[in-house]
């Protein structure tokens, strides 16, 4: 029985120390626009889309501040982000929203908002249940 | 004392084995099938993982929303994109790194582009430490939006340049492993 259990402990060490480093990483899937053709920001949809602009006050997690522009430039302050989007979605238990879960949604973080910032305003959009969520470009230049 | 009374003393506390002297001799020898079969195992899962390890061993955090509607990856082909804060070699595509300027991103859509063209529906997980800023997050999407239509037009054939926000689903309660 020995040498059993001291394979066994060795397996119960080595999995605690090597799981920790991938422990729940999940993914959000996001489809990019086709850089073939040029497209402007909701050409096409006959939408306004709502832009969520995102600046970051301090590194804390939830400092940061958000003003939509858009057909719901008037969102409620009384309730989390992710509330008001989905509140303002119409269907059939919402017949007074004012927009559709189609409606593209444009994140557009200034450049120095920290990631985290950005992804809790996307991850929002996304619970509230829109399905047509991009980040805007920067003015920064990337090659093409 | 002499030491001919010391042991008869300790002979007298211990109860006598009188079937001892018949047993047969004890052999002494490793016992090496656990160990090769351990061996075994532990060979098999290191080939199965080697390939995660290669691509996700870069020390960042990514962003921890509470309560994410995030989902488990698939099993798809995919490469790992990371985006690091705070370091000139702001981008990591497995053992590579590139710097955050003109010729690093150029570098970085070429090497995209080759991955495109040997598999056009390679998945690119974008991994970004969570205190990047916007601005280096933003053109790691562009390169990759921009490597697909390249390799699209390389192969003629459309490719739908498609990417995985990476984040950290962390249960309630749980301590943070760092």
């Amino acid at each position: 029985m020995t040498p059993m259990i001291d394979v066994t402990f060795q397996l119960l060490i080595y999995f605690l120390l090597g799981t920790s480093f991938v422990l729940g990483e999940e993914i959000y899937r996001v489809d990019l626009p086709d850089r073939t053709e040029r497209r402007e920001r909701g050409e096409g949809t006959g939408e306004d889309p709502i832009v969520i602009r995102i600046r970051s006050q301090s590194a804390e997690l939830n400092d940061y501040r958000v003003d939509l522009e858009g057909p719901l430039s008037t969102l409620p302050t009384d309730r989390s982000l992710a509330e008001g989007l989905r509140a303002s979605i119409v269907s059939a238990e919402n017949p007074n929203g004012l927009v559709s879960r189609r409606t593209p949604v444009v994140i557009a973080p200034s450049a120095d908002t920290r990631w985290e910032h950005a992804v809790d305003v996307f991850d929002a959009a996304v619970k509230a249940g829109f399905n047509r969520v991009a980040f805007a470009p920067t003015s920064k230049d990337a090659p093409r | 004392m002499p030491p001919d009374a010391t042991n008869d003393r300790r002979a007298s506390r211990r109860p006598r084995r009188r079937g001892a002297a018949l047993a047969a001799p004890i052999s002494l020898g490793a016992t090496l099938t656990p160990l090769i079969d351990m061996s075994f195992l532990l060979v098999t899962f290191f080939v199965l993982v080697a390939h995660v390890s290669a691509t996700e061993r870069v020390a960042l955090r990514p962003p921890s929303p509470s309560n994410p509607a995030s989902v488990k990856p698939a099993k798809e082909a995919r490469v790992v994109l990371n985006v690091l804060a705070g370091v000139e070699e702001a981008y990591a595509l497995g053992t590579e790194r590139f710097r955050d300027d003109v010729g690093g991103r150029t570098a970085l859509r070429t090497r995209l582009v080759e991955l495109y063209v040997a598999n056009p529906t390679v998945r690119v997980n974008l991994r970004a430490d969570r205190a990047a800023r916007y601005d280096r997050v933003e053109p790691a999407m562009r390169i990759i939006s921009a490597a697909a239509a390249t390799a699209s037009a390389q192969l003629g054939t459309p490719i739908e340049p498609r990417m995985h926000l990476v984040v950290l689903r962390e249960a309630e309660g749980t301590p943070r492993v760092r």
